[in-house]
């Protein structure tokens, strides 16, 4: 029986969206719900007023949606991915493109929401602030992080 | 006080409260949420919340195609 050419690349698309939707997650989570610091759209509508909050909360919901739909889009190309005989099930290269996926949505949301749109900013009570930019550093960190974890993955024997 | 007394605010702490603003009710807060939620920006807002998607699966295909 001839070797199969294992390959990582569906395993790691899977991951990488999967791990889009859950910087998504990470980012309304705690930062929209349960620190407070920023929400959807609090630089164009203010959080002060009860009205305002709520109104930002439905705002939440819509992006959470989105969001929830990358992630289970991730885990449909997850289960197709294990499902192939040609994917090496990599657990380090699953976990890095998870990264990588987590900070691709910290740099591109950041530079679209934060910078660009200026939809809200990491710590809305001060504005556009250093934070909006450790933001997107904490993105490019990510990215590079899950990246090194792939080509490590790919570079370790088979057992 | 009388187990019927106490049991008989219980729905005071229901409807009373001026909080009472589920997406979807009948009152002066979830009409002014909706108002707000629904105005002349809600096609502009719609947008700038799904602007980062396509550009979000652009740099997934980009990372697929050249760095995994």
């Amino acid at each position: 029986m001839p070797d199969r050419v294992l390959t990582t690349k569906p395993l790691t698309t899977a991951g990488m969206v999967i791990g889009i939707g859950m910087g998504g997650f990470v980012d309304g989570i705690l930062f929209h719900q349960i620190l407070q610091i920023h929400n959807m759209l609090s630089t164009r509508i203010s959080t002060n007023t009860l009205i305002g909050a709520k109104t930002n909360m439905v705002w939440d919901g819509l992006f959470h949606a989105l969001v929830w739909i990358a992630t289970a889009a991730g885990i449909i190309m997850l289960w197709k991915a294990v499902k192939r005989a040609n994917v090496l099930l990599s657990g380090q290269a699953l976990f890095g493109s998870t990264l990588l996926g987590f900070g691709l949505f910290n740099f591109v949301e950041g530079i679209i929401d934060h910078h660009i749109l200026s939809l809200h900013h990491v710590y809305e009570r001060i504005g556009s602030s250093i934070w909006d930019y450790v933001f997107l550093a904490s993105g490019v960190a990510l990215i590079l992080t899950g990246w090194l974890m792939i080509r490590y993955s790919r570079s370790a024997p088979i057992n | 006080m009388k187990l019927a007394e106490r049991l008989a605010t219980i729905p005071l702490f229901i409807t009373a409260t001026p909080a009472w603003a589920c997406t979807l009710c009948h009152s002066r807060t979830a009409e002014a949420v909706r108002a707000a939620v629904l105005g002349s920006d809600f096609a502009s807002n719609c947008a700038a919340l799904a602007a980062p998607a396509p550009v979000l699966i652009m740099a997934a295909y980009a990372v697929r195609k050249y760095l995994l």
